[in-house]
């Protein structure tokens, strides 16, 4: 595990990880709590902003109220003033008009004034009442001194004027001046309580949004770590598996399908070892089996070798007494006995060959057969071949050509053994081809020497060609008692061109021919077994 | 099948009879029960705009020029004798009434007093009115008035006399100076009763604000109750 991760489990975060972890509920149920728990955030910061909005408005609201009964408080101050002059006026000009004016504006006064009463907060009932009060002494002294004009008594009015209105309207507006200030101080005390609010709210909501950031934040780590952690224990599990250490176990704290997971895994790895262990038990009862195997083959080998060996030297000395007695050094051989003597020395031949390809098969699987490496001539072994074989071909009526090209520089291996593979592959092609043609061609290709032998004989199936180098096989057991043969010559050449590091091949069509070949190096060293 | 108005008749019918059976008993004079109503379609009146002082008197105001009811009777629609009988024994007419201004309404807004009589304007809003009427027989009267102060004035001349207030332009009072007692009313249904009246051959006369003044003659016996039904032109 990285540094940070070790960091990260060690500090309180992680015993949160893992206390989530240990929470008994679906990775679902997880995931939906800690989106809810996040949105129920938000709907209460939207709630909480909601109330702050409200709170603010209605606090605007009373100023707008508080504004509007100033405003008609001035209003009242106003029309206060409109009276004194417009009496004063009425006075001078001596008119229905001008005592109309008067009149009209005594009833705005009046008009406002109730606006007022009803708009006014409690305490400030009293206050209005006296103004009230004022008011309709005022009313009643407007209401003589129009009177009184009307009726030309100006006198009576003028005192009125100063004696009763005046005083009236100083009172009134003594009055009007303290509800103005009241109600300007309450202004003042709701716009700071406003502006208090407005701070307030901005505060709480910044608050809000850092703590949806931070609980967003952290119940999105913890939720996520707490999926994280089993998954790379789960990782690292499956890698151990991987490469073969089984047995282990997984500790998740989680109890959530993580939980479950790892319980399927330690069970999992339990099975694995059982099985591997099982495994390694027969393995190791099969190699013990093998290397006996390996003993006893060795064995049969070395005795094969041995018995080649032992039984060549008595063939030797009854093809060497035929001969001798065929060149008639005993005297001249009955005409009734020479045949059965060539029919001894061709079948002693023959068992010569078997016992000879036993031998090199045994010394080549008893590890016991060494390449003779040295320079050699392509051309000399392909000359060796074509002398060997031409008379047969000759007889049979094949033709028989080979194609060596010239540029082909000296080569090194066991120049005999690999004369001998030659040999195997053109006999073969000679014995199965009863009439058409054999060619030999070598070519050199990037250090590589390719000898190909084809021939127009009767073909391989295609389901023969993985076997035919096999030990002792041909192709059908009738085609043995035809053509005859020991079944070791493929055989032994695959292993000849093996321990010089090349490969063989056949290519073949039923009944039509075949074309035999093999590649060795063209520098062998025969190091290569 | 009734028509509704003798559906009407007959309902009215049957009030004065039961109502004249008890007025019988009481005096031997005969007296008129009747109904003033409107012939035609009652003209469509739009509402009054009040632009000042709405906070006493209100955004708008009813029509109350013409006040008709379902069955079609007119209200206060003043009906009298034209020529009264010498010897009456009619009650007097009561020689003092009141006006209320509240609301910026005159209430009643159409007042009977006899020659000689008085009426006590009050004012009851919190505002100003100005009582004003310039009649042509009794003198005129331009009057400021504050909240709470009556107004007493005396009228010595038969006449029919508008009162408007200066301050605030839809406010119509009538008065009816009444020379003889026998005028009466218009209550909401239109119905109006003169009590008191001799047998005779009389004219009645009808006056109502907007639609001017009718007359009609009519009967009057000594037991029952004259029923009468006076129409007046829609216009």
């Amino acid at each position: 595990m990285a540094p940070p991760v070790i960091a990260m489990l060690a500090s309180p975060l992680g015993a949160l990880v893992r206390a989530v972890a240990r929470i008994r509920a679906s990775v679902h149920v997880k995931l939906l709590a800690g989106f809810l728990l996040i949105t129920g955030l938000f709907i209460a910061m939207t709630a909480v902003g909601l109330l702050l909005v409200r709170e603010t408005a209605r606090q605007t609201d009373l100023l707008d109220q508080a504004h509007e009964r100033v405003s008609w408080s001035r209003q009242i101050e106003h029309a206060l003033a409109m009276q004194m002059h417009f009496t004063s006026m009425a006075l001078l000009a001596q008119n229905d008009g001008s005592v109309s004016l008067i009149l009209r504006e005594n009833n705005r006064f009046n008009d406002t004034l109730a606006r007022l009463e009803t708009a006014a907060p409690p305490e400030e009932r009293a206050l209005i009442q006296s103004i009230r009060g004022a008011q309709e002494d005022a009313m009643a002294t407007v209401a003589d001194i129009a009177n009184a004009l009307r009726d030309g008594r100006l006198a009576d009015a003028t005192t009125a004027l100063h004696t009763r209105l005046e005083p009236t309207y100083q009172k009134i507006e003594a009055l009007v001046g303290s509800l103005v200030a009241a109600e300007e101080a309450r202004m003042a005390s709701l716009r700071s309580s406003i502006s208090a609010a407005r701070t307030r709210s901005l505060r709480l909501m910044a608050g809000f949004a850092v703590a949806a950031v931070v609980v967003a934040l952290a119940g999105g780590f913890v939720i996520s770590w707490s999926f994280i952690l089993p998954v790379r224990e789960a990782h690292l599990f499956l890698s151990d598996v991987a490469e073969g250490r089984f047995g282990g176990t997984i500790v998740v704290p989680n109890r959530d399908e993580f939980g479950a997971l790892a319980e399927r895994m330690n069970w999992m790895s339990r099975e694995l070892h059982r099985l591997d262990e099982e495994q390694r038990v027969a393995a190791e009862t099969l190699r013990g089996l093998n290397e006996r195997l390996g003993l006893a083959s060795r064995a049969k080998s070395e005795f094969l070798a041995n018995m080649s060996h032992e039984l060549r030297t008595p063939l030797n000395a009854i093809l060497g007494f035929t001969e001798i007695m065929l060149d008639e050094l005993y005297g001249e051989v009955p005409a009734g006995l020479r045949e059965p003597l060539v029919d001894i020395q061709t079948n002693g031949r023959h068992l010569l060959r078997l016992i000879n390809d036993v031998l090199d098969l045994s010394k080549i699987e008893a590890g016991r057969l060494e390449l003779g490496v040295g320079e050699y001539s392509v051309q000399e072994i392909v000359d060796v071949v074509q002398s060997s074989l031409k008379s047969l071909a000759f007889e049979k009526g094949l033709a028989f050509s080979v194609n060596v090209p010239p540029e082909i520089p000296p080569a090194s291996g066991d120049g005999r053994r690999l004369t001998q593979c030659l040999l195997n592959l053109a006999g073969n092609a000679l014995k199965f081809t009863r009439q058409g043609r054999v060619d030999i061609d070598v070519e050199l290709d990037d250090g590589w020497l390719t000898y190909r032998v084809t021939d127009t004989g009767i073909g391989i199936p295609a389901e023969e060609v993985e076997n035919i180098f096999a030990e002792f096989r041909q192709v059908d057991t009738t085609i043995t008692k035809e053509y005859g043969g020991t079944g070791l010559g493929l055989s032994i050449t695959k292993r000849l061109v093996e321990m010089h590091g090349g490969r063989i091949g056949v290519q073949s069509e039923l009944g039509k021919g075949s074309t035999f070949f093999f590649t060795v190096p063209l520098r062998a060293d025969g190091g290569v077994a | 099948m009734l028509t509704p108005l003798r559906a009407l008749l007959l309902g009215s019918t049957i009030l004065l009879l039961a109502t004249g059976l008890t007025t019988a008993r009481e005096s031997s004079a005969g007296s008129i029960k009747g109904t003033v109503v409107l012939k035609g379609t009652a003209p469509e009146l739009k509402k009054l705009a009040v632009t000042i002082d709405q906070y006493v008197c209100g955004k708008e105001k009813n029509p109350e020029e013409l006040v008709v009811s379902p069955q079609g009777g007119i209200r206060s629609a003043v009906v009298w004798i034209e020529k009264p009988p010498a010897a009456a024994a009619a009650e007097a007419l009561p020689s003092t009434a009141a006006v209320d201004q509240r609301e910026c309404t005159f209430l009643p807004r159409v007042v009977i007093v006899p020659t000689g009589g008085k009426i006590d304007f009050l004012n009851s809003d919190r505002l100003l009115h100005n009582l004003h009427a310039t009649p042509n027989a009794n003198p005129p009267f331009n009057r400021t008035q504050p909240k709470g102060r009556t107004i007493t004035i005396s009228f010595s001349h038969p006449e029919i006399i508008r009162v408007t207030c200066d301050l605030h332009s839809w406010m119509r009072g009538w008065v009816v100076v009444a020379d003889h007692p026998f005028y009466a009313l218009t209550d909401g249904a239109g119905a109006f009763e003169l009590r008191g009246l001799p047998a005779g051959r009389y004219t009645l006369k009808v006056w109502q604000e907007r639609l001017g003044t009718t007359s009609k003659d009519v009967v009057v016996g000594d037991q029952e109750p004259t029923a009468v039904t006076l129409e007046m032109a829609a216009r």
